[in-house]
């Protein structure tokens, strides 16, 4: 694993506005790095990356029945008591699921390592999928990388597969937060995806969500809303006003309420107490347990926060580093600490793709902060040998 | 060599763009009233559309199911189009748009259209009246012009509605799938999600 430098493509801008990806810059800052690759051999590619992501999304599979089933354990997820029927009876009946995005720390030496699942709403999808790919035929076409070089990255065909997996009919409506331009570009993205696998879609605002009398969720033309994609945490639904209806119309949704378990931190101490020493895992406790003592160097991460917020870096147990933020409430969790690839540039944290039950690609993100958030940047990779 | 890319194709965006298009965003901004399709009066008035709309939008939809219905000769080919049991015999001497006929087969009218403009009756009468004046300026008898229309739906599951005659028969309209509301319910209540900034992550 490296990182390189390269001359970036000329006009790459007017093409990344051209297919609606204005987020290309973000809060002012670049947000895409054209002229910039992490490199991999397919051997770290296969044997440190995709197997691992394979193998601990069937360990994620293979915890939620038990999750779901515990209600301490729910409690302990901070899931609203009123909500574990929902959440349980989600995976009970074997609602859908479509994607995720595994966080991993790996530097090119030692096996990768969990640091969280996204298993809910991630985002970065689009580049991912779509301008990675872009990106490197057109390097290859310039000649700035070799005929045969590779990318771990085929989102968009199982993407399109797994919306395959969804009954055609009816109507699939996509509700995001539209006025954020990131969440609105990743959400008609899935669309596009979703057309292809035979869809009829429509896009609302999480805001128009309404409710009918019969407790059913419409939209803006009073059609019943029978299956949504929300690019939308659980642990907002499950807090805001129609919370009330998911109990009865809670279904509709994709990711679907179990999905809630495992885009939550406390899911990592849960895998550690599965499989402890297992080497895609870190040491994870919750605050509370004894066992925690034993950490030394460790990330304080709250249940449910976003973007790195509300994180803290300890090193022999004295803070290092702490994130801002507004979560916390609902509890931590304690992670040994995973030194991040580190160049000049910062701190990269690879996102590990994985759609319905396939690990399938990688898309790469770096930030000058070892506590990865909104600022970090997505660096396109390449497989070269 | 090449393993992941070797199985690829070059990927392609099927709406050209991930910007929420003019067509996308006119969903999520309430400035369009959309044409709806109600199965009964009943079900429209329990959308919250106007009781008197509701009934005189119904009572225009029959009546333009007697003269604009799609016509054949035979049951068969009716059915072909409509599915089984979902056709009827006309009476022989039943006035049509082309004067009376004898032996003709129509499909059975499945709802009607009509538009979520009208939130009043008045608002509906001067919509119609309009149209009327439209078709009578244009020197057009075909059956005369309604406020609302019967929708048909196809064995395929496409609706259709009844448009402008060519040659001897009837012509008919396919609803695009998904632009039209059927049976839209009535929402009591919005804003109940979306109180953060953003959501993915």
């Amino acid at each position: 694993m490296q990182r390189i430098t390269l001359r970036e493509r000329p006009g790459w801008r007017d093409k990344a506005n051209e297919v609606g990806f204005g987020f290309h810059e973000m809060y002012g800052e670049p947000y895409w790095l054209d002229d910039a690759a992490y490199t991999f051999t397919l051997e770290e590619i296969e044997t440190s990356i995709e197997e691992p992501s394979q193998e601990l999304h069937d360990m994620c599979m293979d915890l939620v029945g038990d999750i779901v089933g515990n209600e301490e354990i729910l409690e302990r997820l901070a899931i609203p008591q009123d909500h574990h029927d929902l959440v349980r009876h989600s995976w009970e009946r074997g609602d859908r699921h479509l994607y995720g995005r595994f966080d991993l720390a790996y530097d090119g030496t030692g096996p990768a390592k969990l640091l969280e699942y996204n298993a809910d709403t991630p985002t970065s999808v689009f580049e991912t999928a779509y301008f990675q790919y872009e990106w490197l035929t057109d390097m290859i076409a310039l000649g700035h990388l070799p005929s045969n070089a590779d990318q771990y990255n085929l989102l968009q065909e199982t993407l399109i597969d797994a919306f395959r997996q969804f009954p055609e009919e009816p109507i699939f409506h996509f509700a995001a937060v539209t006025e954020n331009d990131e969440d609105r570009g990743t959400t008609v993205y899935l669309m596009n995806c979703a057309i292809q696998a035979g869809h009829r879609v429509a896009l609302l605002d999480m805001a128009d969500i309404g409710i009918d009398e019969g407790g059913r969720f419409a939209d803006l033309d009073g059609r019943i809303i029978e299956r949504c994609f929300k690019l939308y945490p659980w642990e907002f639904l499950l807090r805001e006003p129609f919370a009330d209806r998911l109990s009865s119309a809670g279904q509709v949704f994709v990711e679907p309420a179990w999905k809630s378990v495992l885009s939550n931190k406390g899911l990592l101490p849960l895998l550690w107490n599965r499989h402890p020493g297992h080497p895609n895992l870190l040491a994870s406790y919750f605050l509370d347990d004894p066992a925690a003592a034993a950490l030394t160097d460790y990330v304080r991460k709250p249940l449910l926060s976003r973007e790195g917020e509300n994180v803290t870096i300890f090193e022999r147990g004295r803070e290092m580093l702490a994130a801002p933020g507004d979560y916390g409430a609902e509890g931590f969790v304690l992670q040994a600490y995973a030194p991040l690839f580190r160049s000049d540039t910062g701190y990269a944290v690879l996102g590990s793709w994985v759609v319905g039950d396939r690990a399938c690609a990688l898309g790469m993100r770096e930030d000058t902060s070892r506590i990865t958030a909104n600022l970090s940047r997505f660096v396109p990779h390449v497989i070269l040998d | 060599m090449r393993k992941y890319l070797a199985k690829k194709h070059q990927p392609i965006l099927a709406l050209g763009s991930i910007a929420a298009s003019a067509f996308l965003l006119s969903q999520c901004s309430r400035d369009t009233t959309p044409d709806l399709i109600f199965s009964t009066p009943e079900q429209c008035i329990a959308s919250g559309m106007d009781r008197l709309v509701c009934q005189a939008g119904y009572q225009d939809a029959v009546h333009s199911n007697l003269t604009k219905a799609p016509q054949f000769s035979s049951l068969a080919q009716c059915e072909g189009e409509f599915g089984e049991k979902k056709c009827v015999e006309r009476p022989a001497g039943t006035p049509t748009a082309f004067g009376t006929h004898s032996g003709i087969f129509v499909p059975i009218m499945s709802g009607y259209l009509l538009s979520s403009a009208f939130t009043n009756i008045n608002d509906y009468q001067a919509d119609r009246r309009r149209r009327q004046e439209e078709e009578d300026n244009a020197g057009g008898s075909a059956g005369g012009a309604f406020g609302s229309s019967a929708v048909y739906q196809k064995r395929n599951g496409d609706r259709v509605i009844p448009s402008s005659m060519r040659g001897d028969r009837q012509g008919m309209t396919t609803l695009e799938r998904g632009q039209h509301s059927i049976n839209p319910v009535k929402v009591v209540s919005r804003r109940g999600f979306g109180t953060h900034m953003r959501g993915g992550g």
